[in-house]
């Protein structure tokens, strides 16, 4: 790398309007992630809480941080202003709710809920909290993501038509491989909830459509796991790949896949848009590449550069040829939210995904989850769960 | 070391400075403060990221709770006060060049030296696990016995006559893309190799004899395109090098700042009696592995390595590659070692650079001087 002094792209380090303090809720890896990406932004991270004393313990001394005795503590320490969810998705309610109850602004890691009810409630009362609400949907916050989206709204492509999109992994390929995600039951889902909550907002965001109805195959590739340390099989519920069909209404349709169990595949999220004059694709794995297809022009290949649309530009922090990362999509995500505390308008959410958009992936999984146990297509309106008439009216959207 | 957390300074705060602060970050150690080129910046920009500003050199050396020193300022002052804290008993971590010239890289190596303490000189591409896995690969045998590297840096921000930065005003001498690109490549080739560098041949040329400096100063990596008023250039835009390196090993180096469409491009291909692997820099998660097999694999990164800190399918690019070595550094002075560069590496890349420019003139070899014992060995 040449010696830099200034570059026109976005700097690395600004200052905080209002200063704030992150309590993180977990101990495990993405506990890490979120404390490291905190730092570098600049931001105190008062101290950490996950399920037991003992996790607690370690992990605060792993990431050098204040260890909470218990979770009321925590969430009512002054010193903190929002809170991280990086717990398992199945106490995400719990925790969010907590936190909204204790006035702080929340960040949950995804899914938001392990089903559309869990979810529905968490919308319905974040939105009567006046505190910000987001859910780390990470693909977002790439520089090229951010391109392919204003491209499509600038209608390079034309009118878009069809989506597709994978999310495919090898991670739980072994019988032998054991995580807590096995664990969930058929309707929370496994391979939906966990990644292809991702995918599907990832095309709803670049698309700007919402879901209309959603024909779903879920598979398995094995139907009995081994817990660690245990020669006795159990019983999996969930599911190891699905396949979907998506109508967005308007003439769009859409086609995903996701799986956990396809060899060679690591973490191979790749969404193509097709439009009347031309297409567009972006993978993950190359995520400072964008290929373009349009009518009456050679294919082209966009790399991340300063020439960017200025949406795209200000989410890169180095030059081109310099591969920005995961960890830096990571790191824009909670930068984004952390920008969005200090804007004056509690409507404006700028481009941070908010709990309604935590809500629209689960009801997507709810309405494919059902499609699949019925075998017919189910809209998305069906698999909204029954809103209690209190949190219906007066809403701030 | 003494029970108290080490505490860095980091000395300009342009982009690789920030660049430095975030690193220091995300591992966790604290930055006591920073130092700029005048007192009114360095206020601002210590107000700006919340640390205290040093308001001269003396002030910065006696701080006694700094322990490490981050040289981030222009290149022309790096040997001056790089001498001036390894004095005051600070380790020193410093952007490459390590000094304008060898000279100025063997004084800081001797400083280094008598001071005991721990030098580092930036060079980051040794970061990526990926490189630490080349290396790996090469001292495990697998790619059989060591024969040729052929390596290019290319970049195209340069192009233009327009294209403008401070480095295209430099003297023939100090040279450009030799010292600024080309000691990268040399740098990785010597790690990765593990072998000294024995003599240099080079040519050097220029797309652009003249060009336009701007009505206002531009910043690197951006593009002027604007009239301006014209200079000659005394700098090379392109260098074909060649190096020998000990034991018969041969490299081919491309180096060039206008060649148009590469943005970053830094390559090295190793080929041995057995197979060959290449990585490239803007693809920084690949090694491609040849052979005569009607096969070639592809050696996606390790979980499990030092380096790696995400899964697989989550790229880590050159962010994390800046933080590996400076992670490996405060490894080091914590009592685990880790290889990093030293500053008998930035003499090394000097070496290389001077000896570039000595060939090219002459039209014939240079003779590069074994630097010592200085590939570092370290077991991970």
């Amino acid at each position: 790398m040449p010696t830099i002094e200034t570059t026109q792209v976005q700097p690395l380090l600004q200052a905080q309007a209002e200063v704030h303090g992150a309590l993180l809720v977990g101990g495990g890896f993405t506990a890490g992630a979120h404390a490291e990406a905190l730092r570098r932004l600049g931001i105190p991270v008062v101290g950490l809480i996950a399920s037991t004393p003992e996790r607690t313990e370690a992990a605060a001394r792993r990431y050098g941080l204040r260890a909470y005795p218990d979770s009321w503590t925590a969430m009512h320490d002054a010193a903190v202003t929002v809170v991280h969810d990086c717990a398992p998705s199945d106490v995400h309610t719990e925790v969010n709710l907590e936190a909204l109850k204790a006035g702080k602004h929340i960040f949950s890691e995804k899914p938001l809920g392990v089903t559309a009810a869990e979810t529905r409630r968490q919308l319905d009362f974040a939105l009567g909290s006046r505190r910000r609400h987001g859910v780390h949907f990470t693909y977002r916050h790439y520089p090229m993501v951010r391109e392919l989206r204003e491209r499509v709204r600038r209608g390079d492509l034309g009118e878009l038509r069809f989506m597709r999109g994978h999310y495919l992994q090898d991670w739980l390929l072994s019988p032998q491989e054991y995580n807590w995600r096995l664990e969930a039951g058929a309707e929370e889902t496994r391979a939906l909830g966990d990644i292809g909550t991702h995918l599907l907002d990832l095309a709803r965001f670049v698309s700007g459509l919402e879901a209309v109805q959603v024909f779903a195959r879920l598979a398995q590739m094995f139907g009995a796991r081994y817990r660690p340390g245990s020669e006795q099989p159990f019983r999996v519920q969930s599911e190891d790949q699905a396949t979907l069909l998506v109508e967005y209404g308007g003439q769009v349709s859409a086609t995903f896949e996701v799986a956990q169990v396809y060899a060679g595949q690591r973490n191979n999220l790749t969404l193509e848009l097709y439009g009347t004059h031309g297409s567009a694709r972006w993978s993950q794995e190359r995520p400072e590449e964008l290929r373009l297809s349009r009518q009456g022009r050679p294919d082209e290949v966009l790399y991340k550069s300063a020439l960017l649309t200025p949406a795209a530009a200000a989410l890169m922090h180095y030059p081109a040829g310099h591969p920005e990362g995961y960890p830096d999509a990571l790191t824009n995500a909670i930068r984004e939210f952390y920008t969005s505390l200090n804007s004056s308008s509690h409507k404006d959410h700028g481009d941070v995904p908010t709990f309604a958009d935590g809500h629209a992936a689960a009801l997507t999984v709810a309405a494919a989850s059902k499609s699949h146990a019925e075998n017919r297509w189910v809209s998305l309106a069906e698999a909204e769960p029954n809103v209690p008439a209190r949190s219906a009216a007066g809403v701030n959207v | 070391m003494s029970d108290q957390p080490i505490r860095a300074a980091v000395i300009g705060t342009g982009f690789i400075g920030n660049a430095h602060i975030e690193s220091l970050r995300r591992i966790g150690v604290s930055v006591a403060g920073v130092l700029g080129h005048d007192e009114a910046y360095t206020r601002r920009e210590a107000a700006r990221l919340g640390v205290r500003p040093y308001l001269s050199l003396e002030d910065l050396l006696s701080d006694r709770e700094v322990s490490v020193v981050h040289q981030c300022g222009p290149n022309t002052v790096h040997a001056a006060q790089n001498l001036l804290a390894l004095q005051a008993g600070k380790h020193v971590f410093s952007e490459k060049p390590l000094g304008v010239s060898v000279a100025e890289c063997q004084r800081q190596v001797e400083a280094a030296r008598l001071s005991g303490t721990c030098t580092a000189v930036n060079f980051t591409y040794r970061g990526y696990a990926a490189v630490q896995q080349l290396r790996d690969l090469v001292l495990s045998g697998e790619l059989g016995e060591l024969k040729y590297v052929r390596g290019h840096y290319l970049q195209d921000w340069l192009l233009l006559n327009s294209d403008h930065n401070w480095r295209t005003e430099a003297p023939a001498e100090d040279t450009r893309t030799v010292a600024d690109i080309g000691s990268h490549l040399a740098d990785l080739t010597r790690y990765v190799t593990g072998r000294e560098q024995e003599r240099v041949l080079a040519r050097f040329s220029r797309m652009h004899d003249t060009r336009l400096r701007p009505e206002r100063a531009t910043a690197t990596f951006s593009e002027s395109g604007e009239a301006g008023t014209p200079y000659p250039v005394h700098t090379e835009d392109q260098a074909s090098v060649w190096v020998d390196y000990q034991g018969g090993l041969r490299a081919s180096f491309e180096l060039s700042q206008v060649a148009a469409g590469h943005k970053n491009d830094l390559m090295i291909e190793l080929l041995g009696t057995r197979g060959s692997a290449t990585w490239r820099q803007e693809e920084p998660e690949q090694i491609v592995l040849g052979s005569r097999a009607d096969e070639r694999r592809i050696l996606l990164k390790q979980p499990g390595h030092p380096f790696t800190h995400y899964p697989p399918g989550h790229p880590e690019g050159l962010p994390d590659a800046i933080t590996n070595v400076i992670r490996a550094f405060y490894a080091t002075l914590e009592g685990r070692p880790t290889p990093y560069p030293t500053f008998q590496d930035g003499l090394a890349a000097a070496h290389f650079t001077e000896g570039a420019y000595r060939s090219q003139l002459r039209g014939e070899w240079a003779l590069l001087p074994a630097v010592g014992a200085q590939v570092q060995e370290v077991a991970r």
